[in-house]
């Protein structure tokens, strides 16, 4: 059994998507598992509020 | 009475690169690991190791491919013709797949008499002419590198412009994706950095603050044309990555927050704007979030696996 340290990260490689990131190792190859991206949030309104015009 | 609100849009992908690493395959005793993206299918990567290898799921599995190269030295994808893959070998020999690593036909083979070819370092494919190749030996103990160039998908080659003894000594290569008439070379340490305007016909040396360091990548940003450059760092130059944003003529230091340690490669984000990473030699891999003014480590998972 070894430990594999940080010693081996040589060559990277990125999907034509940006979905999976790869590095090299001297021991293997890693994948990078992205936190999932999430759709846009819609927040509720911020701000002043509503506004009175008076005419 | 009007009403006056803010609506706020977040979007994870703002953040960019954050996750961990996992592996599914592990190589113990292979040497110099090499992997590709293919560029026309977001789950499909190659490997390089003793054999190459392939995945078909974005790294969930790997299988070796069919009778081909082995001890593999570089790998390339060409980003114009769907399973064309290039493989150089220890011994010189470069291989092509046509179909996606199923099966291998020996490109080119260096002949180099009794003694044994050096080993292949680069193959660079034109960005919209997979015509045209550069393919690099480094130099071994008994011969001298080179740098070739094809202009005929590899049936032909010819040395460049770059002669002896600079050729040898090329360490990088790149095209400028936005005007693949313009590639940058860079060299081992007090070798120079070159530039050339017509597709490597003819090359010009540019003194700059990088230009006598050993040049392990170059990476040029599409969306940016900005050039990245790892160094071997040594003094004077203490960094490990520089950038231009002047086609070469000059670099600055873009390497806050990353050790003063060789670094290996550089990719740039497809999804995030301004999102890099970088593999370093020793320290893991490093992530920017605004285009490379600051790095920050990404070693979450590395560093806690362990190896039957």
């Amino acid at each position: 059994m070894m430990v594999l340290d940080r010693s081996a990260s040589h060559k990277l490689a990125i999907d034509p998507l940006g979905r999976t990131l790869h590095a090299a190792t001297d021991v293997g190859v890693f994948d990078f598992e992205f936190v999932p991206d999430r759709p846009p949030v819609l927040l509720p309104p911020r701000g002043p509020g509503p506004v009175t015009v008076s005419r | 009475m009007i009403g006056v609100g803010m609506f706020v849009f977040l979007s994870w992908n703002a953040f960019g690169g954050v996750g961990h690493w996992t592996t599914n395959w592990t190589a113990p005793g292979s040497f110099d690991l090499n992997v590709v993206a293919d560029p026309h299918d977001p789950r499909v990567f190659y490997a390089g190791a003793n054999a190459v290898f392939k995945s078909d799921d974005a790294g969930d599995s790997w299988s070796r491919c069919g009778d081909g190269p082995t001890r593999v030295t570089a790998l390339a994808a060409d980003q114009n013709l769907p399973g064309v893959i290039y493989a150089g070998t220890l011994v010189g020999t470069l291989f092509r797949s046509t179909d996606g690593c199923g099966h291998w036909n020996v490109l080119f083979q260096r002949n180099t008499g009794i003694m044994t070819p050096p080993p292949v370092r680069l193959i660079v494919i034109h960005p919209a002419d997979p015509r045209i190749l550069f393919l690099q030996h480094a130099s071994s103990i008994r011969l001298p590198g080179d740098l070739l160039r094809s202009d005929d998908g590899g049936l032909t080659w010819e040395g460049t412009s770059l002669q002896d003894p600079i050729s040898r000594f090329v360490t990088a290569l790149t095209f400028d994706p936005r005007n693949p008439q313009v590639l940058f070379a860079g060299t081992e340490e007090n070798q120079g950095f070159y530039r050339s305007s017509d597709g490597g016909a003819s090359w010009t040396p540019i003194r700059n603050k990088i230009s006598d360091s050993r040049v392990s990548f170059l990476v040029v940003d599409a969306s940016t044309e900005a050039i990245y450059v790892g160094l071997l760092p040594l003094p004077p130059l203490s960094s490990s990555l520089w950038k231009s944003l002047d086609g070469g003529l000059s670099f600055s230091f873009a390497g806050a927050g990353l050790p003063t340690i060789e670094v290996d490669d550089l990719v740039f984000d497809p999804r995030r704007a301004g999102v890099s990473y970088v593999a370093t030699q020793g320290e893991g891999v490093f992530v920017t979030r605004d285009s490379g003014k600051t790095w920050t480590t990404l070693n979450d998972g590395l560093g806690s696996l362990s190896v039957p």
